[in-house]
């Protein structure tokens, strides 16, 4: 839920609680207030009813007109002068009626005076006041939620602006987000932490790609030294059968290690952009002469199909050398005895597949580092799908895997923006 | 022939000597900028073989005195430091080739060879073992009977079982050295033995002995009675 719908919720149910219950008290202000005036009036008619008997020793004439009504009956004895309300008999189609009873002495004879006036006016007042209530409650209601609608665009303004330069933020890109200065201090706040938190997220990344590089690199010089001592000891030409198994499982484990560190360096490199430069490549010709050099290997292995067309993308030379190299690896290292590898290169996309295993590989971690996919070969490093979909990050390129009657295929797309 | 062996790394230089010693070069370390420079101008070197990072200096500024004094010697620079920017200054510079670390002994006795083949224009274009004979510069192998057609990868094979003569070299080593670092053939080297097989089958119908043996295991060993390098 959006902040503003949340505080829309909030304020419109206090609006209408408030708006009804102001009505509630308004109309029985209104109410009170109109009975006193009424209650005024019947009192001026009372004193006009007690002179008119005062001077002609008769009771005025009971007036029809109006809503008024004037009635006079006889009384054994005075009573107590009171007003009251009548509200209609069910099924009579009648108003509520204001009533005031008093009792006079004429002639020694009391007499019981009522005057009752209808309510007519009262009940329309209270239903325009209602009404009028009603009204303003949903012209404010509407007010209210337009105002605070262009209101809060504006007010949040800045908060999505924040938003948007951390979302454009990319780890060790050297380029910290850059927040636009705000009026409002909660937001510069957010900005102050966002702005160290970037920094400092950057410079851990930094130290740790410069961290994983150093590493690789200090491990060159041993790996070489092993490999050499390996290399020598090899070349005895007493070895027992036990001690040239050793050798060569230990010259396997430093191969293994060699192209491991080779592959975090080149990702390390990578990151560091160190393969910026990108020029115009027409990959028809790379995947021609890839193709060549795979068939002159692989010879009677595998069989390779191909359907190439003219293409050219603009991407590092190194890099796309480097994808081919891993796809083409993978399509023979991975295949089946007597195999099929089958490409397609079309304006927009490569496609490289290959029959192997029955078993299709998860999708949703294929490209994650160190994923080994169901093989239990340990001569894989897990590092190839990564470095190819790293390489095609740089290189604007959408890799995808599928896998579809036991061939397992990639797809890489350029330029579908 | 003299190679100079500049690296730090006492024991990686160590190995280098060893193994190269046993062919017919004669190798003399150094362990530092100093020393480097002081036996380059004192000594012909037919082949030095260079690691960029050294104490006291730096390689890449050996490799520019030697290419300012005019020295004819051919260069292997040996780096752990495998940026391209280095890799295209070396040899922009003037190295010979650029071998990163871990490298395989075999394959920078490769290197070696074929650099001071390629220095030395005017003679050692041809190899004769036996009664073969390598031709480097036209990349073709003659037998006693005539031209063996070879396919380039059985060349390759060749030519390097050639340069590390009675020596085991690894399939390891051999798949390295026919597909290149990037390639990454996960210890799959089944396509070496298939290739090996055609080149042997062609060295026996041209009546040649196969000197290519099978290390049990390990790799191969390519011997020859007597080897003679000739212009």
């Amino acid at each position: 839920m959006k902040l503003f719908t949340q505080y829309k919720r909030i304020t419109l149910w206090v609006l209408v609680v408030f708006f009804l219950l102001s009505s509630l008290v308004y109309y029985f202000l209104i109410r009170r207030l109109l009975f006193r005036e009424l209650d005024l009036s019947m009192t001026k008619i009372e004193k006009r009813i007690e002179d008119y008997v005062q001077v002609h020793h008769a009771f005025p004439m009971a007036d029809s007109l109006d809503d008024l009504h004037i009635v006079y009956a006889g009384a054994s004895q005075a009573g107590s002068r009171s007003f009251r309300l009548i509200s209609p008999t069910k099924g009579k189609n009648t108003d509520n009626i204001r009533e005031l009873t008093f009792f006079m002495e004429l002639d020694h004879r009391w007499y019981k005076v009522t005057v009752s006036r209808n309510l007519e006016g009262i009940r329309s007042t209270a239903y325009m006041v209602v009404v009028t209530a009603l009204i303003t409650l949903i012209i404010v209601v509407c007010a209210s939620l337009l105002v605070n609608r262009l209101l809060f665009r504006k007010l949040w303004q800045p908060f999505y602006a924040s938003i948007a330069a951390i979302g454009q933020f990319q780890l060790g890109k050297n380029n910290l987000p850059d927040f636009p200065a705000t009026r409002i201090e909660e937001f510069n706040f957010m900005n102050d932490h966002f702005q160290k938190m970037a920094a400092n997220v950057n410079k851990e990344y930094l130290i740790l790609k410069e961290f994983t590089e150093n590493a690789s690199h200090e491990m060159q010089t041993p790996l070489a030294i092993i490999r050499s001592k390996l290399d020598l000891a090899i070349q005895d030409q007493n070895l027992s059968e036990i001690q040239s198994t050793t050798l060569q499982s230990a010259y396997a484990s430093v191969n293994k290690l060699a192209s491991l560190n080779r592959s975090l360096l080149l990702i390390a490199r990578m990151s560091n952009n160190q393969y910026s430069d990108s020029m115009v490549i027409n990959i028809k010709d790379k995947l021609y002469d890839k193709i060549i050099q795979f068939q002159e290997l692989w010879k009677d292995k595998l069989n390779v199909s191909y359907e190439l067309c003219d293409v050219e993308i603009n991407a590092n030379p190194d890099l796309i050398d480097i994808l081919l190299n891993n796809l083409f690896s993978n399509a023979s290292k991975h295949n089946i005895q007597q195999g099929k590898v089958m490409l397609r290169l079309t304006g927009s996309a490569l496609e490289i597949n290959n029959t192997g295993k029955r078993i299709p590989l998860d999708e949703t971690r294929i490209f994650q580092r160190f994923y080994k996919g169901t093989s239990l070969q340990d001569d894989n490093n897990g590092l190839g799908l990564s470095i190819i979909k790293q390489i095609c990050d740089l290189s604007g390129i959408t890799p995808s895997y599928s896998f579809r009657g036991n061939i397992h295929g990639f797809l890489l797309q350029w330029g579908t923006a | 022939m003299n190679l100079l062996i500049v690296e730090d790394q006492k024991e990686l230089s160590n190995s280098i000597i060893t193994y190269l010693s046993t062919e017919n070069y004669t190798c003399e370390p150094a362990y530092d900028y100093h020393a480097a420079l002081e036996k380059i101008h004192v000594y012909d070197y037919s082949c030095v073989v260079l690691d960029l990072c050294l104490p006291y200096g730096n390689g890449m500024d050996i490799l520019r005195q030697l290419k300012r004094d005019g020295n004819p010697t051919g260069i292997v620079v040996i780096s752990a430091k495998d940026s391209i920017e280095d890799r295209v200054l070396g040899l922009h510079i003037g190295a010979d080739d650029f071998l990163t670390k871990p490298f395989h002994l075999s394959e920078l006795e490769a290197r070696i060879a074929s650099v001071i083949r390629r220095r030395t224009f005017e003679g050692k274009n041809q190899v004769k073992l036996d009664n073969l004979m390598l031709d480097i510069r036209e990349k073709t192998l003659n037998g006693s009977s005539g031209k063996i057609e070879l396919t380039r990868m059985e060349y390759l094979l060749i030519e390097y079982f050639v340069s590390n003569r009675d020596k085991v070299v690894t399939k390891e080593a051999i798949g390295e050295h026919l597909c290149g670092n990037d390639m990454d053939m996960a210890d799959n080297y089944d396509f070496i033995y298939t290739h090996l097989k055609n080149l042997r089958r062609k060295l026996k119908n041209a009546g040649c002995a196969d000197g290519i043996k099978n290390v049990y295991g390990m790799g191969y060993k390519f011997c020859s009675v007597t080897t003679k390098e000739r212009s």
